[in-house]
Formats: C-alpha cells, structure tokens, sequence
C-alpha cells in the first residue's frame, strides 16, 4: 500500500469501520511474526541485511460478507491483498511482494454444518486441519487429511495449494476431497460453486481455485468429504533389493485395483538412515511402508494381496513395527532439531508426480545433476515416493547444503541454480513440479517456462478475474 | 534454565510451527505474535538487535499464561514457557514493563491482605486460623479467600469431617507464583521467604495446597528463588489429601449415582507441570461411582482456563475467551458438570460460563465432595 500517511490513515480507518479496531492489526509485533514462512529463502534472509516488504496491516475477517468488503475496498483503491492462512507454506507464497494488506483467515475458523447422511463438513477456511480433525473425531468422523503441516497449517490454505495427506493415496489431493467451494472474487462479488461437483452443468469452476494460491479470490467456506473412523487401520514395513523393484512392486499393487491409504518407498539413502536411527543396523535396500484402512476384513484381504505382491519382488518382511511406528511418530522429524530440513542448512523440496513410465528417470536425472553439478558445494540429495496413484506416483527429494556462500545474493543465486537444475529434471521428462506444496515465489518465476505458450490461459484468466492484480501479485508467475 | 539454553530455545522454536494448535492465547486471538514461534523470533530479533522493546512486544510477551502446552506438545519438550518468562524478566529490566503490568503485581501482593480481611467473614473456626502445631496447615491460595470462598469453606468442612487436626494461615502469602511468572523474581523471593516464615512458625507436620498454582510456586520455583520449606514438612495437593482420607476410611462419601455429564478440567500447574492426574479421578470416581468423562484434551494434554501467569488480572478478555473455548470443548464432550482443582480455574470458568450464558456447572473438587459427605 502506497502513498501518504493521509491515505494510509484513510484506509486504515475503512478497515476498523468494516470489522473494529481489534481486526484490524498494524503493529510490529505481528507483522514481524508473520514475515517467515517455512521457505528457507525467507528464513535466511530474515537476519540478514535483505528482507522482504512487509504489508501495512493485517485484517482478520470472521464472515464472507466481511472478507468481500474488504476486497471491495482493496480493489477500490487497487491496495495489494495476500491471502493468508496458516502462513506456514515453503514458497513465500503469503509474502507480501509489493506490500499491502494481509487478509488473515484464522477468525474464519467455525464449523458451519455437519451432514452425517451424505457425509460432508461445511467448514470456514481457518481452521487448522488439526482442530478440524478432532472436532470430526468427537462425533467419530474423520477428514483423512494428514499433511505434514496437519498441526499448523489451515484448509484454505491446503485448498489453495492444493494439498495433499499422507494418506493421498486412498483419500486423494484436497481437489478430491472437496465438493463445493465458496470464494470471493477479486472485485469482491461471491462465488458458490453448484451443490454437486462431479456435473456437466458447464465446467466446475470452482477447480480454478485448487492451487491458486490466493490469486483468484479468498476461498471462504468449503464443503468437504469426511468419512467414518475406520474400523481398523493398520500399518507394515518391507525391505525391498532396490529401489526399481520398490517402485514396480508399488506399481503393481496401485494398477491392480488395490486401495493402500499408505504406500512409503524409501531411496537407498534414506533408508540407510531410517533403518540405522529406528534399528541401530546398516542396511542395504529400499524401506517400504504401507498401510490399508477401513473394515477389517476388506483390510485384511488387502494387506494380503499386497503382501504377495511385495514378497514376489523379492521384499523382505520387517513386521508392523516399522509401519506403527512411523505413523505414531509421523510429525516427530518437523519438531526441531530437525532431521533433515534443519535451518541453516540450504534445503529444499521439489515433489515431483509423473507416470509411472517416466518417474524412473526423473529420480535419476535429479538426484545425478543435484549430486554431481554441485558436487563442490557436497549437495545432498534423498527421496521417497509417497503418494501412489494408479498412473503414476510423486517422490518427495530433498536437496541439502551445509556449507553454502556467505553473501546472501550469491547464496540465493546457488539456490536458484538447484531449483533450475532439479524442475529441468522432471520438465524435461514428463513430470510434474510440485505435487503437492505449492508455486509461490519459489517457482513462480519457472512457470511460463513449465507451461510455455499455454500459460497465457493462466494470465488471461488472471486479467478476467484481476483487472487491478489485486490478489496475491508476484506469486505463480502472474506477474506483479 | 540458564542463558545457554534460552538462546538454544530461540534458535529451535523461532522456526517452528508445529506447536501453535496448542497455544490457548494463540486461540484466542490468532495472532502469530502469540504463537511460540512467534515469541522466539521476536526475542532472537531483540538479542540481534533488529527489534527493541516496543509497546506492542512488550503486551505479547505478557500475554502468555506459560501453561506449558506447547512444550507438552513439543516432541522435544522446549521450554518455550520459561523463554517467555525469562523474557519478562529483560523487559522488567530494561523499565519496559506496561503499567498495567505494574498494576497486577501489586495487586497480586495486596490480595494477601485482602485475603485475610476476607477470612474473618467465611465459616472457618476461629481455633483453626494460626493455629500452633497443627497436623495439617491448609494454604487455600488468594483466589479462594476472594473469589471463591465456597472453595475454602468447603476444604474446611471436609478437613473436619474427616477427623483431621488443621489449621490455616491468617494472612497466606500467596503471590510468589505470579510474580515470578511475571518476571518479578526479587518481589516472588520475598513472598515465597513470607510463605516459608509464616508456615515455620506454625510448625505444621503436613502442608496441603488447594491452589494448584501455589503448589506449583512451593513444589518447582521455591527451589530457583533458593528458598526451601523445612525438610520435616510433608507437602501434598488437597486432591492427595483427600484421596489419603477416602482411602483411609476417615471420610465416609455418599455415593451418588454415576453420571455421564461429570467431567473433569486438569488445572495446568496440577496435571501437566506436576503429574497430579490420578488423584483427582479417584476421588470423583469415590464420589460418583465411576471415572469422570475424559475432555477430549485431558490429562497433560489438557487445555489452559486462561488465569494462569496473571494473565485475569493483566489481560481478562483473553482470560475470557480462552475460558470459553475450553468450556465449549467440555460441552462438546457431553459434559455438563465440570470439575475441577484449583480456584484460579473455578473462578476463571465460573466467569466465562456467566459473561457467556453458557450451560454448564462449575464445581470445585472439593464442592463437590463436601456436598456428598
């Protein structure tokens, strides 16, 4: 938000006449709370001479009524707005590039409905998945959305990166787990996707909102899928020879009409730090875990089939242990010390899906130009594949650097050149960057390359919906 | 905790996000700046000078009510509560304290007096009040003297019925745990050293504290201010107390018939920051017949009342809504009793359940039995 202290002042005054002064914060304290995310770019330039710009205020809306006034008056005065939920994604994609006013959905937190015939929640977006989660347990539901941000992070912002679980593999993205969507447009009028999504009533609008980080509207209520708590749920390890017969054998037991919630396959890197920090052993291999849910003995003859599936591939059994443990333990490794992502080691994910016939390839490729590029700089790299489908699968690698230039920019520099050389690896060969967390600032520059020609459906529905690039500006590539 | 492992603190949780579902301040008023990621990244912009004291720093810093959720949460157990304590101290130092602040320590020391003028109107026997060599002294806590003196009228009754030789201090220093939550360490010593000297001169073979936050000052900060209760001194929660009378045959209970709406509150400093979680279930379950229904955070995990550090007395409306969203929680659980073991809950529920219209009975656990004797 440009301008005078006058037209600061006029705005400001707008905002508390539109929700009272306690909505409407523009103090330090919170606006430095609020100004990293989990991208290590932001974290590390935060102590250094660099920062990103901050907004003028953050605006906290408990109705849709109220966040559309709010994006009227923005778009009025063409004042930026970042949507922000959680504020917990790895991209900056809640930075607020060209300033503004952050419109913070966490007031926005109340169960609004609960349908126990069709099984549905109608839900605002602030909620943490967390609370969520628990409020469905209470009356024995379940949502099935188990991120890794399950503790932190809000279902806006899941819809808005278009999110995936743990447990993706049976229960899908957020794109699957939601029927119906209500946002605020840029010019704040309100959109309400039709009651039934799967429709040829026209094309279901509401998918332009799945991934759009906040730069077509602010998601402000959605109706999602839960389920009832599973009768039983249980959870194995297997040790496969390699990593080719893990993904194989994954493969088969997706395209064979089996419904894992959890399949987990572990690079030979990893899992030679899994099986030394869970069982003490140097072991050789590829860890994979897997589980099945839901009535026992639909359970049971699953975890049977894909029990001989593994075993033909040559998959040792390892017991429940293994599996138990892992899901008890499934948030430990994101409390700090950190395992592998610990600041201030230069870190990033680039989830990749791809079919089946091409992710091979793309793990090659990614892990031989991290590993051997920047090989002066002992660049690290590690996978695992975990979210199954049946076409194709994602693997989730982490790049690490421990020691990297001190100089921010030229630190920044090297971090580009990995981001380049990693999205190069899947673009090249029929992937996908990202599967599930998300473009932001990270990879926002990469997107007319990604799509070429064909982003101009992107900036065109982004103009349609955004005369004044209100939204979110600087985030997806869609200019600033 | 020494600087090394404040400054440990900082570097791990000002990064983190994990732990804010737990916050109940964050809950509140979902503001980062109440999350302890949000309180470590400010404290390590403060030590790397990039952020002073300011007002708006300084309010969130005491708007913590250091229940310890978030390091219950925490797979690593930080200590963000004590970060944010510690803090206080450096804002006390650098004469950044805000008035109101300043407000509630004295008022936190002048309720002793408060207290006292108040014990003269309660039916406790005259006999009992300094009483010399007692079996058991009874500290009831300020808040028990003041707002909720059905708690420590009910503590008394029961004392008696259960045949036991007690005695209560006329002016209980009371303070010592939230001053020192407050950052006021040198103030705290005083009145722990008060509360040491007064129970002395008593000479009390027992001391039992119905206040969970004074068993918490005796229990765990006595030892960091270097003040200590005579070694002869057998020191016990009145939740333990009655459990040791129920079990021993000296209070005879009058069960009821069991019901599925009483629910019990874990009071913080009892439950989760000094283990005592089995002693109230028994004794509700002696007087009911059965186990109270479990909150769906309960136990170490249970959610703060909102009082805790001060904070009714710095920040009621937060106080307020913390009160209210853990009174929801019971409802949603089905209760419609619910029990708890401290009066600071009692009275911070008692006034979020009245300010709200919402339907639920608040007993304290001594209330509660008292009635069933």
């Amino acid at each position: 938000m440009s301008g005078t202290t006058f037209y600061h002042e006029m705005i400001r005054y707008e905002l508390e006449r539109l929700l009272g002064e306690e909505r409407v914060i523009t103090d330090e304290a919170e606006i430095e709370a609020q100004s990293l995310d989990v991208w290590w770019v932001t974290r590390f330039w935060k102590f250094t001479e660099f920062e990103f710009p901050k907004p003028s205020a953050i605006v906290f809306p408990e109705t849709t009524e109220e966040a559309a006034a709010i994006v009227k008056l923005c778009n009025i005065h063409k004042i930026p707005i970042i949507p922000r939920g959680g504020g917990a994604g790895d991209g900056g994609g809640t930075s607020a590039l060209t300033g503004g006013i952050v419109v913070d959905t966490k007031r926005m937190d109340k169960i609004v409905s609960i349908n126990e015939k069709s099984l549905t929640v109608t839900v605002q977006p602030g909620i943490l998945q967390k609370h969520l989660e628990e409020r469905l347990n209470r009356r024995g539901y379940t949502m099935n959305h188990f991120p890794a941000s399950y503790t932190t992070s809000t279902l806006g912002g899941f819809i808005s990166t278009n999110g995936t679980g743990v447990l993706s593999s049976k229960y899908g993205k957020l794109s699957d787990m939601t029927h119906r969507l209500e946002v605020v447009l840029p010019t704040g009028r309100i959109f309400k996707s039709l009651p039934v999504r799967l429709h040829s009533t026209g094309p279901d609008y509401s998918r332009l909102f799945f991934g759009a980080e906040g730069t077509l509207g602010i998601v402000t209520e959605a109706v999602c899928k839960i389920y009832h708590l599973p009768q039983k749920r249980i959870f194995w390890g297997f040790l496969l020879p390699n990593l080719k017969d893990g993904i194989e054998a994954g493969r088969k037991i997706m395209v064979g009409g089996l419904e894992p919630c959890l399949m987990r396959l572990y690079d030979e890197k990893d899992t030679r730090h899994i099986m030394k920090k869970q069982f003490g052993v140097e072991e050789d291999g590829c860890v994979l875990l897997i589980g099945f849910d839901g009535l026992t003995s639909i359970v049971d003859a699953q975890m049977k089939e894909a029990t001989d599936i593994l075993l033909k591939a040559g998959a040792r059994d390892m017991g429940e242990t293994p599996g138990k443990n892992w899901w008890e333990g499934r948030y430990k490794s994101y409390y700090p010390p950190n395992d592998y992502i610990a600041y201030p080691w230069m870190t990033a994910v680039t989830d990749t899906v791809a079919p089946y016939e091409d992710i091979e390839k793309i793990y090659d490729e990614m892990k031989q130009t991290i590993e051997t590029d920047f090989g002066e700089w002992n660049a690290e790299f590690h996978a695992h594949f975990s979210h199954w489908y049946d076409w194709g699968t994602s693997f989730y690698p982490t790049f690490l650097i421990k020691e990297f230039p001190d100089d921010p920019k030229a630190a920044m520099r090297l971090y580009n050149r990995i981001m380049d050389a990693a999205v190069k690896a899947s673009v090249d060969n029929n992937g996908v960057v990202n599967e599930h967390h998300g473009i932001g600032l990270r990879c926002g520059r990469m997107m007319h390359d990604i799509y070429g020609d064909g982003y101009e459906i992107a900036l065109s529905i982004k103009r349609a919906l955004d005369p004044n690039n209100i939204m979110n500006p600087g985030k997806l590539g869609l200019g600033e | 905790m020494d600087m090394e492992q404040i400054k440990e603190t900082i570097q791990s949780c000002k990064h983190c996000f994990m732990c804010r579902h737990a916050c109940p301040t964050f809950l509140a008023t979902k503001l980062d700046s109440h999350t302890p990621r949000g309180y470590a990244l400010l404290r390590a912009e403060i030590d790397a000078g990039k952020l002073t004291w300011t007002e708006s720093v300084v309010d969130r810093f005491y708007q913590c009510s250091q229940c310890g959720l978030c390091r219950e949460d925490c797979e690593y157990h930080w200590r963000e509560d004590e970060l944010v304590r510690q803090a206080r101290e450096e804002i006390i130092k650098a004469g950044a304290a805000p008035e109101r602040v300043k407000k509630a320590t004295d008022e936190l020391i002048s309720r002793d007096n408060t207290g006292q003028k108040n014990l003269s109107k309660l039916s406790i026997p005259k006999d009992a009040v300094d009483k010399q060599n007692p079996g058991i002294l009874f500290l009831s806590g300020a808040t028990a003297r003041i707002e909720t003196p059905e708690v420590l009228e009910s503590a008394a009754s029961l004392m008696t019925a259960a045949g036991s030789d007690w005695g209560v201090l006329e002016r209980e220093p009371s303070a010592a745990a939230g001053l020192f939550e407050l950052g006021y360490v040198e103030e705290a010593k005083k009145e722990a050293n008060n509360l040491v000297d007064a129970i002395t001169k008593t000479s009390p073979k027992v001391v039992v504290i119905g206040c969970a936050h004074q068993y918490r000052a005796v229990t765990h900060y006595f030892s960091r201010l270097s003040v200590e209760l005579p070694a002869n001194i057998e020191l016990l929660h009145f939740t333990e107390y009655l459990e040791r009378m129920i079990e021993g045959g000296k209070l005879k209970v009058k069960k009821v018939d069991a019901s599925s709406s009483i629910g019990y509150h874990d009071p913080c400093h009892l439950g989760r920051n000094s283990g005592i979680l089995d002693a109230p279930r028994k004794v509700i379950k002696a007087a009911t017949g059965s186990l109270p229904v479990e909150l769906f955070h309960s136990g170490k995990a249970a959610e703060c009342c909102g009082a805790g550090a001060g904070m009714f007395l710095t920040d009621p409306d937060i106080t307020e809504v913390v009160a209210v969203d853990r009174l929801s929680g019971a409802v949603a659980d089905g209760v419609e009793t619910l029990i708890t073991a401290c009066p600071n809950c009692t009275a911070s529920f008692r006034g979020a359940a009245k300010a709200r219209g919402l339907s639920i009975t608040i007993r304290d656990i001594g209330e509660f039995l008292a009635e069933r004797i």
